[in-house]
């Protein structure tokens, strides 16, 4: 290689290893935004999802502690008048039964807020609890399976809860499923939360692709807040099954 | 029933307007003479110290001590004193949290006039006394 070509050469040499070295400084930003991005967004959810939860506590428990003692006192009160008067009495009979029917009403919007079960009590309690009264007023057959004793922290629990509400409102609402069967398990520090319906199913990839639909973004959101993943197995006429699984 | 005397009451809730009306109520029951009316679970244990009631009506969720942890001492220090639990809605767990700490008798807030008249009167007989309205089994208790 006579010395002009090896000048040009150094030269194509330097010129190679300069854009590498900003095209490398170019890859490094981009991933390096793109991670903050993702942090930023998770993070946005993560305050999103707390704020609700709050508000919803709060509201919950405005109904509960101070709404309800107000009605029983009420209905108290107006039961102590004292007459002789058949439709006065009558008055106070009914007026009564419109108390506890508020007050039975109260009860379920402050219960679907925030279940004092779940705060008390635990995930584990709380879903039998949810899944009882949801039977009453739906209809639809749910197998509940949970052999272990589940110790998460409050935050998981909530969002937990919230997705097997969302699973059991969605298959309630969509799925037409005479069956629906809610599993936790954990092993090797994985927490799985599986679902299974016998329902009409959907085409999942038709469904993102299309309009993803509130309840099932709500159920990623809150899996992605977990530091989790989130499976969705379904077609037409086989059913919906999801897999939640979260570090634990 | 068997009654002998007056029936001696301590009432213990946070709200005063509930208070108020279950005094307004409870004062109308010739059979029922309530001493007096506590705001949280503290209070409740020291008006029982001097007062020395037949039966306590008491609230589960109060500020400073709630109605678990006084259900459990009033068990503990006064046996022969009955315990009726006085919950807003029938919440299972805490109705039940109630029962092992002591409560012989269960009453929703909403419960009508001669319910909680029935269930002071059963409490202080020794029996024990669960609203009718309340959706929990007690086959266990």
């Amino acid at each position: 290689m006579d010395p002009a070509e090896k000048e040009y050469f150094n030269a194509v040499l330097i010129v190679v290893i300069v854009v590498g070295i900003i095209l490398l400084y170019f890859v490094i930003t981009a991933i390096r935004y793109q991670r903050r991005s993702l942090r930023l967004h998770k993070e946005k959810i993560q305050a999103e999802i707390d704020t609700l939860e709050n508000e919803r506590k709060r509201i919950a428990s405005d109904l509960h502690d101070e709404l309800g003692p107000l009605l029983s006192a009420v209905k108290l009160q107006i039961n102590n008048l004292e007459t002789t008067e058949t439709n006065d009495m009558q008055l106070i009979e009914k007026s009564s039964r419109h108390i506890d029917v508020i007050i039975k009403k109260l009860r379920e919007i402050s219960n679907d807020l925030m279940p004092n079960t779940l705060l008390r009590k635990g995930l584990k309690k709380a879903i039998e609890e949810f899944i009882s009264n949801s039977q009453e007023d739906y209809k639809l057959p749910v197998k509940f399976i949970c052999e272990q004793e589940l110790q998460l922290d409050q935050n998981r629990e909530i969002n937990l809860y919230r997705i097997v509400q969302e699973v059991v409102h969605n298959t309630v609402k969509h799925a037409k499923a005479s069956m629906l069967i809610i599993k936790i398990s954990i092993q090797d520090n994985r927490l799985f939360l599986m679902t299974a319906d016998n329902g009409v199913g959907f085409d999942y990839f038709l469904k993102i692709r299309d309009n993803m639909g509130l309840g099932l973004r709500n159920l990623q959101s809150r899996t992605e807040v977990m530091g989790g993943e989130f499976t969705c197995i379904s077609e037409p006429g086989k059913g919906v099954a999801y897999t939640i699984e979260i570090p634990v | 029933m068997e009654m002998s005397g007056t029936i001696k009451v301590v009432i213990a809730d946070d709200h005063e307007i509930f208070r108020d009306g279950l005094r307004l109520m409870l004062q109308k029951q010739p059979e029922i003479n309530l001493l007096a009316e506590a705001e949280d679970g503290k209070e409740l244990i020291e008006l029982i110290k001097h007062l020395q009631p037949d039966v306590v009506i008491t609230d589960i969720k109060m500020p400073r001590m709630d109605g678990v942890a006084a259900a459990k001492h009033i068990a503990e220090h006064y046996p022969t004193i009955g315990i009726i639990a006085l919950s807003m809605f029938d919440e299972e767990d805490l109705i039940i949290d109630m029962l092992e700490a002591g409560a012989t008798g269960y009453l929703l807030k909403n419960a009508d006039k001669h319910e909680m008249v029935d269930a002071i009167k059963s409490v202080y007989n020794n029996d024990s006394y669960y609203c009718q309205h309340t959706s929990i089994s007690w086959h266990n208790w």
